[in-house]
């Protein structure tokens, strides 16, 4: 088995995998997208929301905002608290609320693209019988981040391209032992390292197939 | 739903019977609903 | 009419990711508008490294709804 890394890119890595079996390479491809936990907004206790998005709304958009966090400090029950707080302006217009204005109870997390746009806050202004009034929108939340994992939710999927190609090379062709050469191309959504996410899918694979053995040995 | 003195801050339980309701502790006019604390919706997102 | 609009299940605003790949797309919405006013939106979309097609679809159909239907809520 050998890795040779094509291109790597920030969010991005492209690498030859040789002399593996492709059942491998899918079972290694399937651990990537469902199996290696991050954290993502799970629940949102709204105490305001004179928005015009609706709260279930605005909750899936902070869902899918992906957070970074140093995972090592998590395991699977803890809980990492976010609070949002924006209003409109006093003046009639608008402010337009990002992911940045996040504010995060642990400094390790926070969101990995900043300018998410979440919701826009307007101010309108009416004049009723001579009198100017102006009237705002708010939103006052707070989000809980929790560690989860692909199969359970999208959001906590940390790749977004997860695949792999066979090379159809004269050598390959020529082995007999079914063993073939793939491209893995994996992009990631910002929230996790790519070469932690390979590394991270690769350890859970050994883990289980471990925990087979366990098994198969508490048979006998 | 009962109501608040906005002087002496004591509960007041106003009935219908007569008009002008007062707080019987102080004699203060002004009473205030008590309304219960801020809501908070819990929403999942997803 | 209108109102109608705001009430259904048009977005109102862009959306967090591509709904096919899952890649965030909402951080460059708003670079994006700026920009495809004096410059073709395909060299745009190439610049701020949108490359497949799920994820420029949605920059490129978004219609931005929020304002039109302020005034109606």
């Amino acid at each position: 088995m050998e890795v040779k890394i094509i291109d790597q890119r920030e969010n991005e890595v492209k690498f030859v995998f040789s002399g593996v079996n492709v059942r491998f390479a899918n079972a290694l491809r399937r651990a990537m997208i469902a199996e290696v936990p991050k954290l993502a907004i799970d629940e949102v206790n709204i105490h305001e929301n004179t928005s015009l998005l609706y709260d279930e709304q605005l909750a899936l958009r902070l869902a899918l905002i992906p957070l970074k966090a140093d995972l090592g400090d998590y395991s699977v029950d803890d809980r990492s608290t976010l609070t949002l707080k924006a209003i409109s302006p006093e003046r009639a217009g608008y402010t337009m609320v990002y992911s940045k204005e996040l504010i995060s109870s642990d400094s390790g997390v926070k969101a990995a693209f900043e300018n998410i746009p979440i919701v826009k806050l307007i101010a309108t202004e009416r004049e009723i019988a001579g009198v100017r009034t102006i009237a705002r929108q708010t939103i006052a939340l707070e989000a809980i981040a929790r560690l989860g994992t692909g199969k359970e939710h999208a959001k906590w999927q940390p790749v977004t391209t997860c695949g792999y190609k066979i090379m159809s090379s004269e050598e390959a062709r020529s082995d007999l032992s079914n063993k073939k050469s793939v491209t893995f191309t994996v992009e990631g959504d910002g929230s996790v390292p790519v070469d932690e996410i390979v590394t991270e899918a690769a350890r859970i694979m050994r883990k289980k197939c471990e925990s087979m053995v366990d098994g198969v040995k508490s048979i006998k | 739903m009962g109501y608040y003195c906005l002087r002496c801050k004591r509960s007041v339980e106003i009935t219908n019977e007569h008009q002008g309701a007062r707080c019987p502790y102080c004699g203060f006019r002004a009473l205030r609903k008590e309304r219960p604390e801020e809501v908070v919706k819990k929403v999942k997102a997803e | 009419m209108q109102e109608r609009i705001g009430k259904s299940l048009i977005g109102k605003m862009i959306p967090v990711r591509c709904f096919t790949c899952g890649r965030v797309i909402s951080d460059v919405w708003e670079e994006y508008r700026e920009r495809i006013k004096n410059e073709d939106p395909g060299k745009v979309l190439d610049d701020l490294g949108i490359k497949r097609y799920c994820c420029r679809r949605m920059l490129l159909t978004h219609v931005e709804l929020i304002d039109e239907i302020a005034p109606y809520e």
